[in-house]
């Protein structure tokens, strides 16, 4: 699959400072990217040098196989961005600002007035056409900046940070819209520190920390990565815990709010998930729950960023 | 329409929208019309006739050009309004929607450019026409007065827009590289005091008074407003035509230089 963005040896300096080291970023067509990584990790920067903002100090950008920041205006035409603060015109109102927005994409007046209007409707802020942005929340101002990067149905979206002002329901129900868009088959590039947002968003992940690519791929090729705490919940925790608690692979097992917490031994896990059943069936109990202690890229992140 | 152009003429009708509805652009048009209220109020026709009209014409222009119009007062509100189209766009981050669109450098400069010389032409336009519209009313001259008032109404248009264009083009370039309206309508107005008035005074420097934008706009006008002498305004018009041009293209290419060099990090 080719790559839609790529970036070799992106580096950004802010005076002395390093903010970005030697970036290789892949994103393939189709993807839903997520560019995950701490506050401060160079997310913000990174995708400012993709949108034209900032310069590379050195590296190489190539978005559709053009130059970034050479070709910027040839690649803009295929891209939505959505910056990681509400950027809009006060004084203007949502319906003009986008119709504003719409003709600067090279559309004519009619044709930018109807994406306005289609955008608007898709991003739930219609109703609020004719206010003025200035009298707008900040939550609704994120709904305007992300109806500012649908318009002229770009092939390719940047979203920094794109649910920070969003409540949870508006958060459910962007990354409903974002499934939605790579059902699409729009590349989509969003940067987050939320991990359950990427997880459920993304099929490919970038991790970013100190400026430095640490992992990059499929989530699902990342997510072998085995983690070693498992929370199991059964008719009854206490039997299964007794049974439990004297084997080699266990290194700890406790109670938890109805929730039997079991840290392994990774060296003799595979004992652990081949025993277990035969356990729980002797003991003529009843499960109900097993499942990792954290999420597969909370285990990834983890791992990589040395914590837990 | 010409792709190249699109950008451009999107971004002047959208910014002289604004501008034109701004309470700002109000306040300034207040300030700019003042001395016509006044004359309104007080005109103190000297005769009548289209001649006697045109010569009253030309006689307040030469007055209050250098005095008012582009003189401190003018060239202050040129500063802030000019100041204000690029600076408060880097300042609150919005040229990164720009920038973001498939608008080239030059498109954004031109079209922010051509939008504040638009509001600067009905800042001046809108006293000079209500003089030149009251005059024949005064002077009896009729639709004669107004139509042969025209030509002098258009030379005083355009003497001072030619001048003060070339110092809202300075105020452009500065606000590139300042990049707070504030700080880049201070900087203007510190360096165009600087060269108006403190540099010329050094000893070197013969006929001082030359020096000042207001000075060089009589110069224009001589081209054409014979009914007055005006002797004391030495300079040849074609020169300071071309001057003012090749000052106001270079401050464009420098500002086009400056902004695509430029980084947007907020």
């Amino acid at each position: 699959m080719p790559n839609i963005i790529e970036t070799n040896n992106l580096t950004k300096f802010f005076g002395k400072v390093n903010v970005v080291y030697h970036l290789n970023l892949q994103v393939p067509k189709g993807a839903v990217y997520g560019f995950l990584g701490p506050n401060g990790a160079g997310k913000t920067t990174t995708i400012k040098m993709l949108t034209g903002a900032l310069k590379p100090t050195y590296g190489e950008i190539k978005i559709f196989g053009l130059e970034m920041p050479e070709d910027r205006t040839e690649i803009m035409r295929k891209v939505g961005y959505m910056p990681e603060k509400p950027l809009a015109y006060e004084d203007m109102t949502i319906f003009e600002f986008l119709t504003y927005m719409g003709r600067l994409l090279g559309l004519p007046k009619n044709k930018a007035v109807e994406q306005a209007r289609d955008v608007m409707a898709y991003t739930g802020v219609g109703k609020l056409a004719f206010n003025k942005i200035k009298e707008l929340s900040s939550g609704q101002k994120q709904r305007v900046t992300f109806a500012v990067s649908l318009l002229g149905d770009p092939e390719l979206l940047i979203l920094d940070e794109p649910t920070s002002n969003l409540d949870p329901l508006g958060r459910m129900e962007f990354i409903g819209k974002v499934l939605g868009l790579a059902k699409a088959g729009k590349t989509v590039f969003i940067s987050s520190h939320i991990v359950s947002e990427i997880e459920r968003m993304c099929n490919y992940v970038g991790l970013i920390k100190d400026g430095r690519l640490i992992e990059q791929g499929r989530v699902s090729e990342l997510a072998k990565v085995e983690g070693d705490d498992y929370d199991i919940i059964v008719s009854d925790n206490r039997k299964l815990m007794e049974s439990l608690m004297d084997k080699l692979y266990i290194k700890e097992i406790w109670e938890e709010e109805g929730i039997l917490r079991v840290k392994l031994d990774e060296r003799f896990a595979d004992q652990f998930f081949k025993e277990l059943p035969e356990l729980i069936a002797q003991e003529k109990l009843e499960l109900r729950l097993f499942k990792p202690h954290t999420s597969p890229l909370e285990r990834i992140l983890m791992k990589r960023f040395n914590m837990g | 329409m010409n792709e190249a152009l699109n950008g451009a003429l999107v971004i002047f009708t959208t910014e002289f929208r604004r501008l034109i509805h701004s309470i700002k652009f109000k306040i300034l048009l207040l300030i700019m019309a003042f001395p016509a209220v006044i004359y309104l109020l007080n005109p103190q026709p000297q005769g009548t006739g289209v001649e006697a009209m045109r010569k009253a014409f030309q006689s307040l222009m030469i007055d209050l050009i250098p005095n008012y119009w582009a003189g401190i007062i003018g060239q202050f509100i040129i500063i802030i309004l000019m100041s204000d189209l690029l600076a408060s766009e880097i300042d609150k981050g919005t040229i990164r929607l720009l920038i973001s669109k498939p608008v080239k450098i030059s498109e954004i400069l031109i079209g922010k450019f051509i939008a504040g010389i638009s509001v600067m032409f009905i800042l001046f336009a809108v006293p000079y026409a209500i003089i030149w519209l009251y005059n024949p009313l005064v002077y009896h001259s009729g639709t004669n007065g107004v139509i042969d008032g025209f030509r002098d109404l258009a030379l005083a248009l355009g003497s001072t827009l030619l001048v003060l264009a070339s110092l809202g083009a300075l105020a452009v370039v500065i606000s590139v590289i300042v990049a707070r309206p504030l700080y880049a309508s201070l900087s203007t107005f510190g360096i165009v005091f600087l060269l108006q008035f403190i540099i010329p005074q050094i000893p070197y420097i013969t006929h001082p008074e030359r020096y000042t934008l207001g000075y060089q706009t009589i110069i224009l006008l001589k081209s054409s407003f014979n009914l007055n002498k005006i002797v004391a305004f030495k300079g040849n018009p074609s020169y300071t035509v071309l001057f003012f041009s090749s000052v106001i293209i270079l401050l464009l290419v420098i500002s086009w230089v400056a902004l695509s060099k430029r980084e947007f990090p907020d």
